[in-house]
């Protein structure tokens, strides 16, 4: 009995393993990455991987190549000029690494909400930032420092840029907003404020530049009540709304739109899945190309080329959403709407991006 | 064996203390309240036991996770009340100061047809007790440690055989601006906390009256007020500005009555009103929550001889949310009957209890517990053995919440099987060992737990637990000339893992419950020399999962804090003065109880507290 003490000791600290981590040596220069906000206040948020060449989805990348946790909800991420900029939202920070390698070479901060990242050039990417009044705050790319900023609407979102402009949806962040703020690249002033629909979340261009945006509409828990959601095309003449469909009611989960080879895609778990139309149509399908079913939620989706070696194979990226607390999933999905992998991703996967 | 005595003692006792000699109780001895003074619940029972708790920073949110249940699964009792939340079922230790009680015990596995719902890890009992003999007790103490903590308590305990009185007043200022090194930045950078201040101002009063004819009144009155900084998480490049509000009331009123030395009756009235003013000016939140609960109890207990006892029990709760996100008031009545009996013979002590609990939706399973403690070996070695069900009533954010709110979702069952030896050894040297090995065996069925749906994330009866586990306590007491040794140690093996999911798209089977370490140990060695004191703990805290899929990569490895008090006692005649020096995390161990909470590093304390004490010889 005398012993037990020590043995206890000894016991504890051999049980203090140290987690074995993919050591192998990969060069992340271009592919897709994943980015996985992780659990709210948890700072578990983590980007993967996918290794299209080894169909294999590595996962915590950053946490193996860095030694540390990447941050709290991580929300998106843009490459330019070698290096990936990664956005955590509630660490209010970008990560900044070397491509090659996802070694850190720096942290851009502060900010006080920062969302989306796109590189505009090869000098330069902006940020959204804001929950409430927004900003876009313009970063040099070389130094990682701030070097201007653009007032825009309410908690600004994704960037979109078609030529000369830079298109912002303005989300309402913790408020409210209904509008597209329009931002000349050169002299970084918002030339127009488009009104779209309640909340836009997200914006894509087709193959006449014009620009289609999905407006989450109000929530139930909004006062005044709920608002549906909508997708509306901005004609890129006239710069006016040209089509405007009723999607039905969301509430907390995302909604999301890409584009792909003349076709556009939205949808969302609340609106019952991902939906499929040709930007030459003037009616909304009525039934979704890939459907919310079971407790798996949809969380974000792109349409892209997967190339396997010589065939091109147009495939649909579905991200879903297990639990706050444990990985989610990444589906691939041909054109026929059938899964054709699975593979585990990070903890509430948000995002994929291509580079 | 523990022998029923018909006195006024038992009378006032609860009889969720009267009835569970079956169950694994720790009571904290006054050398536990002495050492940990000034300290929260959370803190000390974590010090005491080795218990797991949980708290995003020294003074912030704590919670319990006994037997490897989650924070809703323990209640904590003040004089037979229930005072865990009525929005989350949970209590948060943080607000109890250790003061606010004269006995506090923890059993754990607390059966639910002594304690109701909500009781699968156990419950905490903080009881006002009277001092029949006491005249006068004045106590003071100030305590000034790092980080600007500033605590001051006055204790006033005075009265007769007949009446007796307590006033207790606590006020705590701390601006917690302790340094840590921060592992989620870019170079491990130290930094300083900030937004991290705290301030907690407590009123506690009893007053107990024997009157006339075997009457016995008692009251208690519990006012506090607490407000908290909540700190941004590690990794933060922006200070938080969210901060907390806590205030509270608590008030009871129990009379009763004995006659013919074989009847008892009681009669208890309880109100309860906790606010709760959240805010976050980044965000431009403000959120209120203010519940109240209305409670009645009628006991009747029949002493039908010193071997055979037992009672009925009716009790109703009024309860009442008036919170925003219910978009309504919310009120409920609830109603209680129970009955327990104690049968005691020379070597075995039995105890059986039923209750059954009425709700305006799913009424409780018939709630049932039986349990004896016997002797092996006359006054050395003791057997206990219990089997019990349990159920826990979906609390009012998962019923209500908008959105995501279930009020269809079901409660949660379950049952727990415990057995258990102790073993004793009293030798004339004042020698004194206990030996405790308790291995136990629980389910919770219909487990609730919050997850995404389309349109809402809401709370889902998602799966099965098993918890099973070990409890090893040593106790050590020795007493030689002037000099008195008690050591203490608590080694825990806890498994609590999910047995199956009902939906198989979340299949964790296998995995263990987040923040439950398999292994716990918690040592405390006490050294005095005449009036020189030296007080050593340590605690080591196994590895704990933060994902429910058991992700090696975010789980928080395993630390171990040690604590050094060292004091001198001067005593002149009726009046003691005490001077403790303490210094916590001696090792300064980087840690974190909650993944990305910042804690503390070394830090130290110096208390000075005067006592006066008069009592009837």
């Amino acid at each position: 009995m005398k012993y037990l003490p020590v043995f206890l000791v000894l016991f504890f600290l051999y049980s203090c393993e140290k987690s074995d981590e993919n050591s192998q040596k990969t060069d992340f220069s271009s592919g897709i990455i994943i980015t996985n906000e992780g659990g709210f206040q948890k700072n578990n948020g983590s980007v993967s991987f996918f290794d299209t060449k080894n169909d294999i989805l590595r996962n915590n990348i950053f946490d193996s190549v860095n030694k540390r946790s990447l941050g709290d909800v991580v929300q998106s991420f843009a490459a330019v000029s070698g290096k990936g900029f990664i956005v955590a939202n509630n660490s209010q920070k970008i990560e900044v690494v070397d491509l090659k390698s996802f070694a850190s070479i720096g942290v851009i901060s502060p900010f006080s909400y920062p969302r989306f990242a796109l590189g505009v050039n090869n000098s330069e990417v902006w940020v959204s930032n804001g929950k409430f009044q927004g900003k876009i705050y313009v970063i040099d790319v070389k130094t990682l420092k701030i070097k201007d900023s653009v007032d825009v609407g309410f908690g600004p979102e994704v960037l979109l840029q078609v030529e000369n402009s830079v298109f912002v949806a303005n989300s309402g962040g913790w408020g409210s907003d209904s509008t597209i703020s329009e931002i000349d690249v050169v002299s970084k002033k918002v030339i127009k404020t488009h009104f779209v629909g309640d909340l836009p979340v997200d914006l894509v261009s087709d193959s006449q530049k014009n620009i289609w945006v999905l407006c989450k509409g109000k929530p139930s828990y909004y006062a005044g009540g709920k608002t549906q959601a909508k997708l509306v095309k901005l004609d890129s003449q006239t710069k006016q709304i040209s089509l405007n469909f009723d999607l039905g009611y969301s509430e907390m989960n995302p909604l999301r739109l890409c584009y792909h080879y003349e076709n556009v895609y939205f949808g969302g778990a609340d609106l019952g899945g991902i939906f499929k139309m040709s930007e030459k149509n003037t009616e909304i399908p009525k039934t979704p190309f890939y459907k919310q079913e079971g407790t798996q939620q949809i969380y974000a989706f792109e349409m892209a080329d997967l190339h396997s070696g010589e065939l091109i194979i147009p495939t649909l990226y579905v991200l879903k959403v297990k639990s706050f607390d444990s990985n989610g999933i990444l589906e691939t999905v041909n054109e026929n709407s059938v899964v054709l992998k699975t593979y585990s991703a990070g903890i509430v996967p948000n995002g994929i991006w291509f580079y | 064996m523990p022998e029923v005595q018909l006195s006024e003692i038992k009378i006032s006792a609860y009889r969720n203390i009267f009835f569970k000699e079956d169950k694994k109780i720790f009571h904290f001895d006054s050398l536990i309240f002495e050492t940990n003074k000034h300290l929260s619940l959370g803190e000390v029972l974590n010090l005491a036991t080795g218990i797991a708790i949980t708290q995003n920073s020294p003074n912030g949110i704590s919670s319990i996770l006994l037997r490897g249940t989650s924070a809703n699964h323990t209640s904590v009792q003040w004089n037979g009340l229930n005072i865990n939340s009525l929005t989350t079922g949970a209590a948060d230790l943080s607000i109890i100061p250790v003061d606010a009680a004269d006995q506090i015990s923890i059993t754990e596995g607390a059966a639910a047809s002594l304690y109701g719902s909500g009781n699968f890890g156990g419950a905490i009992d903080l009881n006002s007790v009277a001092e029949w003999n006491n005249r006068l007790t004045l106590k003071l103490s100030t305590e000034y440690g790092s980080f600007e903590n500033l605590k001051n308590a006055i204790s006033l305990k005075i009265g007769n055989a007949k009446c007796q009185y307590h006033f207790t007043f606590l006020n705590h200022f701390a601006k917690n601006n302790f340094s840590f090194f921060d592992s989620y930045k870019f170079g491990n950078p130290k930094v300083s906390q900030t937004h991290n201040e705290t301030e907690n101002q407590a009123i506690l009063q009893s007053i107990f009256c024997l009157l006339p004819n075997n009457q016995r009144l008692e009251s208690g009155l519990w006012l506090q007020k607490k407000s908290t900084n909540i700190p941004a998480i590690m990794g933060s490049y922006q200070e938080s500005s969210q901060e907390q509000t806590d205030k509270t009331l608590k008030f009871y009123l129990k009379y009763s009555f004995f006659v013919r030395q074989k009847n008892s009756f009681s009669l208890k009235n309880g109100f309860l009103q906790d606010f709760l003013y959240f805010s976050d000016k980044n965000s431009k939140i403000d959120s209120k929550f203010l519940t109240k609960k209305f409670l009645t109890n009628l006991e009747y207990t029949f002493f039908y001889s010193k071997n055979f006892i037992f009672d009925i029990n009716i009790d109703y709760k009024y309860l009442n949310a008036d919170i925003s996100a219910y978009q309504k008031l919310k009120t409920e009545h609830q109603f209680g009957f129970s009955t327990g009996a104690k049968w005691t013979t020379k070597i075995c002590v039995t105890n059986f209890s039923l209750r059954q609990e009425f709700y305006e939706k799913n009424h409780s399973t018939l709630l049932f517990s039986i349990g004896s403690k016997f002797e092996i070996v006359k006054e050395k070695l003791f057997s206990r053995i219990n089997f019990a069900n349990q159920f826990r009533n979906p609390t009012f954010n998962e019923k209500y919440w908008e959105p995501g709110g279930n009020p269809n979702i079901k409660p949660e069952k379950g049952w727990n099987f415990e057995i258990a030896k102790e073993y004793f050894f009293e030798n004339k040297k004042n020698c004194k060992l206990f030996i405790d090995l308790t291995a136990y065996y629980s389910t919770i069925y219909d487990f609730i737990q919050w997850i995404p749906k389309t349109k809402f994330w809401s709370p889902e009866n998602v799966k099965t637990l098993i918890i099973k586990g070990i409890e090893n306590s040593i106790h050590f007491d020795m007493k030689f000339s002037k000099i008195f040794i008690k050591t203490s140690a608590n080694y825990r093996f806890t498994i609590s893992e999910t047995a199956e999911n009902y939906d198989k798209n979340l299949d964790f089977t296998g995995k263990q419950s987040i923040y439950v370490p398999i292994h716990s140990f918690q040592t405390q060695i006490y050294f005095s020399y005449k009036n020189f004191y030296l007080s050593y703990n340590q605690t080591l805290t196994g590895k704990r999962f933060t994902t429910a899929d058991n992700n090696e990569i975010f789980a928080l490895p395993f630390y171990s804090l040690s604590d050094i008090s060292l004091g001198k006692t001067l005593i002149f005649k009726k009046l003691s003065v005490d001077f403790q020096f303490k210094t916590r995390n001696i090792f300064n161990v980087s840690y974190q109880i909650i993944r990305a909470y910042a804690m503390p590093l070394r830090n130290y304390s110096f208390r000075i507290s005067f006592m006066f004490h008069n009592k009837n010889s």
